[in-house]
């Protein structure tokens, strides 16, 4: 009967405020999303535990009424200073703006017994009737599962499991427990169709010594649900906020904090309220502005475990995925986890795969970076490429330049202009460290192996360049021209000398005919950005080109708009146009679920397909139903999570197709 | 099968009270431990028999969570009757006391149980405690099932005893059902209680009522407010004598292995001291007793470890009603941190390293 009621009031949703959480930026694996609960708020946040006191002291109230009329018990607990204990702690002021979360007694200390576990269902709803319809969450189970019920793992998550289908519409108002449990794994294999609001991952800060365990209680629990649930860490101390929120968690909460102070983490030591909101903060904005990764960085660079977590973190978690084609306007490589970002890794992938050097080249200059990017509008370049032009005249279009970097290892004259490689800056000394070196040695080898053996080699280079040069080459039994060590610098004007000697002796080239550079420059950046062969699809020879690669630079074909190409972040943006003529051969493809859109957004509940490698701020084309192409857009959320998400922003249109067209 | 047991819970704390005791057999060999106190007006002698062994925790049921008696009992060995009667010799009839004398017996079981305690023995030990005229009280411990059953048993003990009054201790625990069937598989309840009690009241028994301090898987918070409860209920029921009783770790037994994987904590002495501080207003003419077992250790009630023997101090002191200090955080700086934990959810969410809570040294204002 009472199972009736209160699934008739799960249905009728009137008094139901609207409840979802929504993803606004994505960054590794964390988010920064709203969650609409009553009012909204923005996560990572803390959430607002709450005991609730059902009033279980009433019959020791109740002895007392008889003696003293005066509130006997209470005055007792008071002198005690032990109200707490009677009534919830009053809501402080700061603490009411997070989302609420209310935890019940346990079951036993309401009286009720856990022997007819399969029961539960009918403790349930008498429990929790009149906090359906409350702006607050709910813990779902008002106890955890004793060690002793290990056995019975999947029964638990059974019994969850069938407690959220009871709720229907309205399981993401409760949370659950996951507890961490070394040899659980198999058990999480039950819940891939958890669907509550939050998942509560209780034991965390017990593993935050083992790094390992850690990520393999957080990933396992991770894979099993929707994207749209929260994630909420118990008892976690400041400190640990940024890498956490990297790893995907929303919520918090200040039960570590106020009086205890951990010890040896500089970034611990005033462990107060303060601290608390500020760290998250930090981390909202660094989430807007896609530098969580730094954040992340100094603070795992306070505490050894938490450096170890993250080197973990990049070797066994694809980062990929969640980070952004193009991100800010710089990207700061300052210690060594830095040398293995996502977007160094993506950036060196990428040129290994999907550069490749024209069929006309016939020589390869291999030059220093410098400190101002893109390195062509740096001073030392302008010199370098001076040189280059007055010495080899027109036979320098057969040549490609190559720039010798670290982290990014091999940059192409070509794509100097493409996110990372315009943007990136290391400490420089003019020590590299082992690291870098081996970086370097081994992109430069997967490099030349895929030269033609006819291509000659000269670099311009000295110190720890040169040497990796020289020792790659020797390794693949190439000859490589360099100049002669005990130059001062290579911008004073007898070393430039020697280059022009150098280039002048070694270089045996034959002449061709004029090529235009900048066509080869942008199909170079569509190959880097679309796959290998892209580009001369999608840039034909007759291509009208207007503007600048510093500027930006416009492409029409046959008096239409084809793409731009962006210097900011070194990207092409596609008009429907380009679209067509590179549908059949990329997989930067979105679905949409229905014939025509309105609007200049795709929401990610109307997705319908989408490419596993679409990552965000990716150029995306949306094809229909009948697979015709509608639009352009820009990618919001990575091509996994763009399937996965019910809900929230998904693609940005660029341009549709026009409807009478 | 008992209808007051949870078959997940007892077969786990069967598996493990198995497991311990067999391991125990070969090196094992009962032992009688005695001591004598005493106070203004009377002598205490506390002797521990070992008898068989609660029936209970030999059941195929498991016993209680929390007690490991049964590791001191005889079990399948014989009872060493005869070492039992001569130490009972040497410290009642032997030596002489100044004041009259209160005999305590305890067997870790129950007294009136026939299978724990055999016929035979219980009447030397009442033709013992007659011959010896200087004993005024008699104590005894027993499950209130066995005293249901056992009315035979306690009616005669009355008679033989004459003059001496009777006391007999009840494991209450905790006036709730819910957590003696799934923390404590104590197999009793709160009725069998209460219907013992009423006819030990009945026959002019005294009768003290033991109240357990957190059990397994409870918070501190949770354990403290199931206490206040009990203590009420138990007050309201009429018992003689509260006995605060805080958890100690024994071996084999389930809080042990929770206690191993640090899933379970013994509760905090200032828990203690304010249970004892709220008893004594709850139940102002009943006499509260708490002497805990292993305080100040790792396995028994404890708080940080430098504050552990002044709070000793303040509940003996808070148990004779005398008057506390006002604010406890000025005795030590953990006080702070339990305020904390029993204002947050720490441990019902099972966060492990529950140890380093008590610890951690709160920060200086």
């Amino acid at each position: 009967m009472d199972l009736e009621v209160i699934q008739r009031a799960f249905w009728s949703k009137q008094d139901v405020s609207d409840l979802v959480f929504e993803i606004q930026k994505y960054e590794g694996l964390g988010r920064l999303g709203t969650v609409f609960l009553g009012q909204s708020h923005e996560t990572p946040t803390f959430l607002n535990i709450q005991m609730r006191k059902e009033d279980d002291f009433t019959r020791v109230e109740a002895a007392f009424s008889e003696e003293s009329a005066s509130s006997g018990f209470k005055k007792i607990l008071k002198n005690s200073n032990l109200e707490f204990l009677r009534s919830s702690r009053p809501q402080s002021q700061e603490s009411s703006t997070f989302p609420k979360c209310v935890l019940y007694p346990s079951l036993q200390m309401q009286g009720k017994s856990l022997a007819k576990l399969k029961r539960i269902e009918e403790f349930f709803p008498k429990t929790h009737k009149s906090l359906i319809l409350g702006n607050e969450y709910i813990h779902l189970i008002p106890w955890d599962l004793p060690d002793i019920y290990l056995d019975h793992g999947m029964k638990y998550y059974k019994t969850v499991n069938r407690l959220l289908s009871i709720s229907k519409d309205n399981h993401f108002k409760f949370m659950v427990n996951i507890p961490f449990r070394s040899s659980q794994s198999d058990s999480f294999k039950e819940i891939s169709t958890l669907k509550a609001g939050i998942i509560c991952l209780g034991d965390l800060s017990s593993t935050f010594n083992h790094p390992k365990y850690l990520l393999s209680y957080i990933s396992s629990i991770r894979n099993k649900v929707t994207p749209d649930v929260m994630f909420y860490a118990p008892g976690v101390p400041s400190s640990f906020f940024p890498i956490l929120s990297y790893l995907g968690i929303d919520l918090f909460d200040f039960t570590f904090l106020s009086s205890f102070h951990t010890g040896g983490n500089a970034l611990e030591l005033e462990n107060k309220v303060e601290d608390y909101k500020f760290v998250i903060k930090r981390i909202n904005s660094a989430l807007k502005s896609g530098k969580l990764r730094d954040l992340v960085r100094i603070y795992a660079n306070s505490y050894p475990p938490q450096k170890t977590l993250l080197r973990m973190i990049d070797k066994q978690i694809p980062l990929d995925q969640g980070t952004a084609i193009y991100g800010s306007e710089s990207l700061y490589c300052t210690d060594q986890t830095d040398f293995s970002r996502p977007e160094v890794n993506r950036f060196r992938d990428r040129v290994r795969n999907r550069y490749q050097i024209g069929s006309h080249i016939q020589g390869i200059i291999f030059l220093p970076c410098s400190a101002k990017k893109p390195y062509s509008q740096s001073k030392s370049h302008q010199v370098f490429r001076s040189v280059i032009r007055r010495t080899l005249k027109s036979k320098r279009h057969s040549v490609a330049e190559i720039i010798l970097t670290s982290p990014l290892g091999v940059v192409p004259r070509n794509l100097e202009y493409t996110y990372p490689a315009a943007h990136y800056d290391i400490p420089v000394t003019g020590d590299w460290s082992s690291l870098e070196k081996r970086q370097l040695a081994q992109d430069l080898e997967d490099f030349l192996k895929k030269c033609p053996e006819s291509v000659q080699l000269v670099g311009y280079v000295k110190g720890t360049e040169k040497e990796v040069l020289t020792d790659v080459c020797r390794n693949l039994n190439k000859v490589v021209h360099i100049i002669d060590n005990e130059v001062s610098s290579l911008t004073s004007k007898e070393c430039l000398y020697q280059f022009r000697q150098l280039l002048t002796n070694n270089l045996n080239i034959n002449q061709i005919s004029k090529r235009n550079r900048t066509l080869d420059f942008l199909r170079t950046v569509a190959d880097y950005q679309f796959g290998k062969g892209v580009g001369k699809l999608l840039i034909p020879e007759g291509v009208r080109l207007h503007g600048h690669k510093e500027l930006g630079i416009r492409i029409q074909h046959a008096g239409k708009h084809l793409m731009t190409f962006r210097s900011s972040t070194g990207f092409l943006t596609l008009s429907i146009e380009a679209a067509k003529r590179i549908i059949g051969s990329t997989r930067n493809i979105v679905k949409f679920e229905g014939e025509s859109i309105r609007g200049t957004t795709i929401f990610a509940n109307a997705i319908k397909q989408a490419d596993h490698e679409i990552r965000i701020n990716d150029e995306v084309i949306i094809i229909n139903e009948h697979e015709e192409i509608i639009a352009t857009g820009i990618a919001y959320l990575p091509g996994k999570l763009l399937i996965d998400m019910p809900r929230g922003l998904g693609v940005k249109i660029r341009q549709k197709v026009k409807e009478n067209a | 099968m008992h209808n007051q047991v949870n078959p997940l819970l007892s077969g786990r704390i069967q598996e493990i009270r198995h497991n311990y005791l067999t391991q125990l057999a070969e090196t094992s060999h009962s032992k009688i431990w005695s001591s004598v106190s005493e106070n203004e007006h009377y002598f205490t002698i506390t002797i521990v028999i070992p008898t068989r062994g609660c029936s209970w925790a030999l059941s195929k049921n498991g016993g209680c969570s929390v007690c490991g008696y049964i590791n001191d009992s005889s079990r399948e060995n014989v009872i060493p009757v005869k070492r039992i009667k001569e130490e009972l010799i040497n410290l009642i009839i032997e030596a002489e006391y100044s004041k009259p004398l209160e005999l305590q017996i305890f067997n870790s079981g129950s007294f009136f149980d026939e299978t724990d305690v055999p016929e035979q023995l219980r009447s030397d030990i009442l033709n013992l405690i007659n011959r010896s005229g200087q004993i005024f009280k008699l104590s005894v411990e027993c499950r209130p099932d066995f005293i249901l059953k056992g009315k035979k048993a306690i009616e005669n003990t009355i008679k033989r005893l004459s003059d001496i009054k009777l006391e007999i201790g009840i494991g209450l625990e905790s006036s709730n059902n819910a957590i003696l069937q799934d923390c404590w598989n104590k197999g009793t309840t709160l009725e069998e209680y209460e219907t013992s009690l009423k006819y030990l009241h009945s026959k002019e028994v005294l009768v003290k009522s033991y109240i357990f301090i957190k059990p397994p898987f409870f918070n501190e918070q949770e354990a403290m407010r199931d206490a206040i409860k009990t203590i009420s209920d138990a007050q309201k029921m009429g018992t003689d004598i509260i006995s605060i009783n805080p958890c100690n770790i024994q071996n084999g037994t389930l809080v042990y292995e929770l206690f191993r994987k640090d899933e379970y904590q013994p509760p905090w002495l200032w828990t203690v001291l304010h249970l004892v501080k709220i008893a004594n207003e709850i139940a102002p003419d009943t006499r509260i007793i708490c002497d805990p077992t292993a305080a100040g250790k790792e396995r028994g009630a404890h708080n940080c470890g430098k504050c552990d023997k002044i709070v000793l101090k303040l509940i003996k002191k808070a148990v004779q009603r005398e008057k506390l200090p006002e604010n406890f955080s000025e005795i030590c700086s953990c006080y702070l941190n339990w305020e904390i934990i029993m204002n947050t959810p720490w441990e019902s969410f099972r966060t492990r390293n529950l140890s380093r809570l008590r610890k951690l040294s709160p920060l200086k204002e």
